[in-house]
């Protein structure tokens, strides 16, 4: 409320746009160095209709009787309209009107209102900040930064109050990347690092040097990404029972290839990091395929990942080891493995499982096709070591003899944690009830905690390989398939945890 | 002058280089914080959501919200992805808090472009450095340059 005898001023923005109108509006009450005397606000209806239109006059008197104080200068800042300056003539206030041309400028001759050339809301600011110094409302800073800023604009000499013109487009439907519109923003020729700055050295000083610190980033990154849009309930419901269950590792493995062991392991690893995001966790992955480390070409993972092998590394001679890479999806840590790598001990796995569990409520193994066995090689060892420390075990299945085969030999393994069958239901009718298939599939859930359908959608996960985004997202069946494979590891017994 | 005072001279002087580096150590800690609330306000920002005040100027935020107007208009918004880590430098004279410092701070951007129709669209991969000039009293940046890291054999 203003109180006492110094002039007020009620700022009135009637920017038409909204995102203009408020933008400014909260800037110039924001930078305000005298709020017991300035009043900023927004009236329901702006631009020409707050003066012409009849039928809303009742409205903004009421507005208006609540929300300027009596003794106020009222301040007008309002976009060029070709019927406004009829308006102004008899206003008791002060008038800004934001114009783009001499021409639309010559319609004020007369009036008393400050004609403003604009390129962007932020030169209303300059000029109405610049006019209130004298008064008081705003420093003599405040207004001399914004009318730099104001200049510093470019002028994109076209209608509309977009700031800096689009750039960075990427392709045909696709907008301007955020982070170009922020580099042109910052205009090349700008260098605000002070050539008379003085450094200091860490231990006292004046000589030129700098501080050098690692920055932590990912408690922000997470709570953003879990505003983001998307499927929040089921995703907190899922996330909520991971976290709850307690970090988990799935081993995903076959004692064949070919059926699409690394694209389930890379989906339900995507759908549950997702869903971790909502609560500020995140899931893993882990490439423990020795024998075939290329496979991860659908997770566009950089070359310079670091590899299981350098955590190991770094584990054994007990460094920090280096952190991992994500993937394009936020909240899943990727580690690939290096072509280099040979065989691994059941000490080194166990470095690098302690080293996961303390730090993901999700682990998820893609391992090699083998059956485990610590004596029949190193993919077979590395399989069997990893097994030890599984918690769930997820074995994929394609409609065919040698496959269900495989899968039946993988669970007459000993000690081998909760099975979870993902089976590729297939496409045609014929093979998906075919009688041998239902016997197969019978012995397999009889032996398997449980199994969850996966269709078989081979040719958008291809897509997805050659476009270089996770196969969840360009398939919603896909997608729902490996959240179901998620819920099924979120609710699978622990009596395996070791 | 005597081994005693001398003596004493010394001690006095360590201490007030300690006092200094005491300070000096308080003022990184609250940079530091700064640009993590800055780096949180800008992926607020690019996630079409309200930056939360405090960390940036309000001329500098309205600059800011200004540019990305076109990329948020279209419906578009990202998920933040900055990296796990940040590489942060911080030049400037620390205990003089009259004078803003320079921070810079390189990050990762994996972000992810969730379009209007929904559909997910990885971002380039490339690695963003912030230039950010903080002022210390209260810490707060008051402009910022954002430019792309090129690699050193370009």
């Amino acid at each position: 409320m203003l109180t006492d005898r110094r002039t007020a001023h009620a700022i009135v923005v009637l920017l038409d746009e909204d995102a203009d109108a408020e933008a400014l509006a909260r800037m110039l009450g924001d930078l305000s160095a005298d709020e017991a005397h300035t009043v900023v606000c927004l009236p329901p209806v702006r631009g020409m209709a707050f003066f012409a239109d009849a039928t809303v006059q009742r409205q903004l008197d009421a507005w208006w009787a609540a929300r300027i104080p009596t003794a106020a200068i009222p301040v007008f800042v309002v976009d060029h309209h070709p019927d406004l300056a009829q308006w102004l003539g008899g206003l008791d206030a002060s008038c800004y009107v934001g114009v783009r041309s001499e021409a639309d400028a010559s319609a004020y001759q007369g009036t008393e209102a400050h004609v403003v050339v604009i390129r962007s809301p932020l030169d209303y600011a300059a000029a109405l900040m610049n006019d209130l110094v004298e008064s008081g409302v705003y420093g003599q800073t405040e207004a001399h930064r914004m009318r730099s800023l104001a200049a510093s604009i470019p002028d994109r000499g076209g209608p509309g109050l977009d700031m800096v013109p689009r750039v960075g487009q990427v392709g045909a439907g696709i907008g301007p990347d955020p982070f170009d519109l922020l580099i042109a923003m910052s205009a090349p020729d700008r260098n605000i690092a002070s050539p008379s700055r003085r450094t200091v050295t860490p231990d006292g000083g004046d000589a030129p040097a700098s501080v050098r610190r690692g920055l932590r980033l990912p408690a922000w990154t997470r709570r953003v990404a879990s505003l983001a849009k998307r499927d929040d309930v089921a995703d907190r419901e899922l996330a909520t029972a991971l976290v709850t269950r307690g970090s988990t590792i799935v081993a995903v493995g076959s004692r064949k290839g070919g059926v699409g062991k690394t694209s389930h392991a890379a989906g339900v690893a995507i759908v549950a990091g997702a869903a971790l995001d909502s609560v500020g966790r995140c899931a893993a992955i882990v490439d423990a395929n020795i024998a075939n480390p290329d496979a991860w070409g659908q997770l566009n993972l950089p070359p310079e990942a670091a590899t299981v092998r350098d955590v190991i590394a770094a584990l054994a001679v007990n460094r920090e080891p280096p952190r991992p890479v994500h993937a394009s999806t936020p909240a899943l840590a990727c580690f690939p493995e290096s072509r280099e790598a040979s065989e691994y001990s059941r000490t080194e796995i166990g470095m690098i499982v302690a080293h996961l569990r303390a730090r993901y409520p999700l682990i998820v193994v893609d391992m090699s096709n083998r059956l485990p066995d610590p004596t029949a090689g190193p993919e077979a060892a590395a399989a069997a070591f990893w097994l030890e420390h599984a918690d769930v075990l997820v074995l994929p299945s394609a409609a065919s003899k040698q496959d269900f085969n495989g899968v039946l030999d993988y669970l007459e393994v000993r000690d081998i944690p909760p099975a979870i069958v993902a089976s590729l239901v297939p496409r045609t009718r014929r093979n998906r009830e075919h009688p041998l298939a239902k016997r197969y599939m019978a012995a397999i859930a009889q032996r398997a905690y449980r199994v969850v359908d996966i269709p078989d959608e081979a040719e958008r996960v291809r897509y997805a390989g050659m476009e270089g985004v996770p196969v969840e997202t360009v398939s919603g069946a896909l997608k729902a398939a490996y959240r179901e494979l998620a819920e099924a590891i979120a609710a699978a017994p622990d009596s395996k945890r070791r | 002058m005597t081994p005693a005072l001398s003596a004493l001279l010394r001690g006095a002087l360590r201490l007030d280089r300690g006092a200094d580096h005491a300070q000096r150590e308080q003022c990184l800690e609250a940079i530091r914080d700064c640009v993590e609330r800055f780096a949180y306000a800008l992926s607020m920002m690019i996630a079409g959501h309200d930056a939360p005040a405090g960390a940036i100027d309000p001329l500098l935020l309205a600059r800011m919200q200004g540019a990305l107007r076109p990329f948020l208009a279209r419906g578009d918004v990202m998920r933040p992805d900055f990296g796990a880590f940040g590489d942060l430098r911080v030049e400037g004279a620390l205990l003089d808090a009259g004078e803003p410092v320079l921070a810079v701070l390189e990050f990762d951007d994996r972000c992810v472009r969730e379009a209007a129709d929904g559909s997910l669209v990885p971002a380039r991969l490339r690695r963003l450095r912030l230039t950010m000039r903080v002022e210390l009293d209260p810490v707060t940046v008051i402009d910022c340059v954002v430019a792309e890291v090129l690699p050193r054999s370009a």
